[in-house]
């Protein structure tokens, strides 16, 4: 019984040790050099609902640069160098109903000085220290990785992540420890490392990876294994190019919380075989698992301020998942919770697309021809074909339509046989993204917000004679 | 536990043999060099990640189609059959209940002429093209205002059709035999075909095909089940086609596993009758053995028409059983 139990624990070791893997497991970690890093002044604050807010440093000997950051939609809202008063900064802006943190460095690297925050005309720090290092990290793609390590004794560090355009892109305090990490959103360029506090001063080394494999999650339903793996689409995709673990039984909790981190979000592509329904499908042990709840789904690293998981692509092969609810109006996508939405009180409602690129899957049923009519059931094919044509360098949609194009000519192939519907493949996307193949998974995310924050939707339909 | 096994056979015989000449009118000499020097144009129009083997093999087709046209027009200079008794075939009557903005028609006519226009003999007597299917790949993108504003207006968009089109002779469908052509919806050119899985004219054999008799062949299944395969064997349909299969059903009707698959081919000097004996020698051998080994007793009939068959063989041969469980 003992020994029982010790090899039950070896092996559940072993299998959390190999499922929890990260989008960075197989690529290579480069120093950039140690650093000293000096408190980079934060204040958090929410509004109820939404009003102009004034945000202003005074009276310092330095010269403050500031930005104003929306947890709550994971982006900054503004920033600015010397609006205020001499070398002061300033910012008014209408804010949404949503909670958020102003940041306040100093221009200069590592120029430490005090200063004054107002809010509205009302002194919220008083001679607050603020400081950090400027480090320039060169040209770099976006889902570059940054981290603070081998932090001096007592040292808490606290660190922002700029763009090429000097725009706050991301931040963390600790992460694993009281190092931070902090994941591009797009190419980055700036590093500010701070500290926690005015105690909490000290060295520390900065590190980056980049994210240069693409990653795959393969999961299967209850009835679906030997579909996604074993002369499928696990089997047919280029494993010496592709980092993946295995093909897994789907489960409700890899896409929610911080799990879907190592899971959903932890690789570029998900391909899931499964049954599905609008907007759902069933995991392997028959549980529900609601894609565009939109709390309860992944959408991509702008769930969260550092940006630590990013799932771009997810192909269904599953019934009616990827609905289109209506061809003549756009008010789906809300409703059903693919498209953030802004509501009537200014808040927001986030969608699924957070993040994600592309996604496809079908429209209607999809419909599985059995041995009864071919030597193996025609989405073994699919599967396998989708997979090729990924390999081959095809958009997602292109690899996703063609793979049923081709799957249904096999039929037809083997018994020339009229209405063999293997069902209309479908797909939601932002617009400028919706040509994408997997070798640009690294352009920029877009959210609600962005100008290119716009959706569209593809389906094929077809008629037998 | 016994088990009910019951032999569904489908007897599909399709025969070959040399292709036919065919005569041209001098009145469609011109329109056939038209044709050609369009094809010429059309080629370098197609996408350049076509395979070069690819238009390698079409401009070889357009050179034979030269010479052929050529050595006909110098052998029967009054020849008065024109092409256009090798019209395609595009039933307007099957277009009912398609949805006005779709220009299905326009794409299922255009993929047909195409393959009209690219394979030179791609019709003899007694053939006819049919088109499979059509697909038309569609959707709509939001659009915004001067403000950045997402409208209310769907504007949908036909993007491309994919024309699947089959080959018949008297009537038969020329099985494992289509052209798959792609279709700009805007422009109704030809953005992208695969010629891959069509059969050439020269590989079926009409008049063998003329001369079959299904009841011959019904007859000739009957004769060689014995007595106990009779208990669990139902000759459920024999039809022509150039292909044989069958499946072993349970009781519930359940398709098991293919009992075997194989393409038939015709020698000139063999009587569809022997043929058929000698497939029906590899059914017996399969509804024999319940761990079904897909082996064939006769070597005859393992021959394959292409590697499509040879790569389905051996599949069937190799069964993933735990795979079969599970589905």
């Amino acid at each position: 019984m003992h020994k029982f139990i010790v090899t039950l624990s070896l092996l559940i070791l072993c299998l959390s040790g190999a499922m929890a893997w990260d989008r960075y497991t197989n690529d290579t970690e480069y120093l950039i050099g140690t650093y000293a890093f000096q408190k980079i002044m934060r204040y958090s604050f929410s509004v109820a609902s939404t009003s102009t807010v004034t945000l202003e440093t005074m009276n310092t000997t330095g010269d403050t640069y500031m930005y104003l950051w929306s947890n709550t939609e994971c982006r900054q809202v503004a920033r600015n160098d010397d609006g205020g008063v001499g070398l002061c900064s300033k910012i008014t802006a209408s804010l949404r109903p949503g909670s958020y943190i102003v940041f306040v460095r100093s221009y200069s690297s590592n120029a430490a000085a005090n200063c004054d925050l107002y809010k509205n005309g009302v002194k919220v720090i008083n001679q607050g220290r603020y400081s950090g290092y400027k480090l320039y990290v060169g040209t770099k793609n976006a889902e570059t990785r940054f981290r603070t390590t081998d932090l001096s004794a007592g040292s808490n560090t606290y660190c922002l992540l700029l763009n090429s355009s000097a725009n706050l892109i991301g931040y963390n305090d600790n992460y694993g420890g009281l190092g931070s990490m902090v994941v591009a959103a797009e190419k980055p360029s700036y590093f500010i490392i701070g500290a926690y506090s005015d105690t909490t001063e000290g060295t520390c080394k900065v590190r980056y990876t980049a994210d240069n494999n693409l990653e795959y999650l393969a999961l299967c339903g209850n009835e679906t294994r030997h579909a996604v793996s074993g002369n499928s689409f696990d089997d047919h995709f280029d494993s010496g190019s592709y980092y993946y673990g295995s093909v897994l039984a789907s489960r409700e909790w890899m896409f929610r919380g911080s799990n879907r981190m190592s899971y959903a979000d932890g690789v570029d592509l998900v391909y899931i075989h499964a049954h599905g329904g609008w907007g759902s499908f069933t995991s392997e042990d028959e549980v529900g698992v609601d894609f565009t709840h939109p709390e309860g789904s992944a959408g991509g690293g702008h769930r969260t301020n550092y940006k630590s998981g990013d799932l771009e692509y997810i192909a269904f092969m599953t019934c009616q998942t990827v609905r289109i609810e209506s061809e003549t109006t756009w008010g789906w996508l809300q409703t059903r919770g693919w498209q953030s939405k802004y509501n009537s009180d200014g808040s927001i409602t986030k969608g699924f697309f957070d993040g994600i690129h592309v996604v496809v899957g079908y429209h209607s049923n999809h419909h599985n021809v059995s041995r009864a009519f071919l030597d193996h059931a025609s989405y073994w094919y699919e599967a396998k074909y989708f997979a090729n044509n990924l390999d081959g360098g095809q958009s997602i949609w292109n690899a996703w339509k063609n793979a049923n194009k081709s799957a249904t000519d096999k039929t037809q192939h083997w018994l020339w046989c009229p209405n063999v519907d293997l069902g209309e493949t479908s797909s939601i996307y932002i617009v400028p993204q919706a040509n994408e193949s997997l070798a640009q998974s690294h352009s920029t995310d877009y959210k609600l917000g962005d100008s290119n924050y716009y959706f569209g939707w593809r389906k094929s339909h077809y008629w037998y004679d | 536990m016994k088990q009910i096994v019951i032999v569904l056979l489908m007897v599909m015989v399709a025969v070959s043999a040399n292709a036919f000449d065919i005569s041209y009118s001098k009145d469609i000499e011109n329109e056939l060099e038209k044709v050609v020097a369009e094809n010429d144009a059309l080629l370098k129009k197609i996408d350049a990640k076509l395979l070069k083997e690819d238009k390698n093999t079409i401009l070889e087709k357009q050179e034979k189609y030269k010479k052929d046209k050529n050595r006909v027009m110098n052998k029967y200079p009054e020849a008065e059959e024109v092409l256009a008794d090798k019209i395609v075939y595009v039933d307007n009557r099957k277009l009912k209940g398609i949805k006005g903005r779709k220009n299905v028609a326009g794409a299922r006519y255009a993929a047909s002429d195409f393959i009209r226009t690219i394979i030179p003999d791609v019709l003899g007597e007694g053939e006819d093209l049919k088109v499979l299917y059509v697909r038309e790949d569609y959707g709509a993108d939001q659009e915004k205002d001067d403000d950045g504003n997402i409208l209310e207006n769907v504007d949908i968009k036909t993007y491309s059709y994919s024309v699947r089109i089959g080959r018949t002779l008297y009537g038969q469908p020329v099985f494992d035999s289509f052209a798959s052509v792609d279709i700009d919806a805007d422009t109704n050119e030809v953005i992208s075909f695969d010629l891959n899985n069509w059969k050439p004219v020269g590989a079926i054999d009409e008049t063998a095909l003329k001369t079959l008799k299904k009841d011959m062949l019904k007859k000739t299944i009957d004769k060689r089940l014995d007595a106990q395969q009779k208990e669990h064997a139902n000759v459920r349909h024999v039809d022509v086609k150039n292909v044989i299969m069958g499946w072993v059903f349970d009781e519930t009707g359940d398709a098991l596993e293919p009992a075997f698959v194989h393409y038939g081919t015709v020698d000139e000097e063999e009587t569809s009758g022997e043929i058929l004996e000698k497939k029906y020698s590899f059914l017996e051998m399969m509804e024999g053995s319940t761990g079904n080994t897909g082996k064939p007793l006769d070597e005859k009939a393992q021959m394959l028409s292409d590697d499509e068959t040879a790569t389905t063989s051996a599949e069937s041969e190799n069964p993933d059983k735990s795979i079969i469980k599970e589905e």
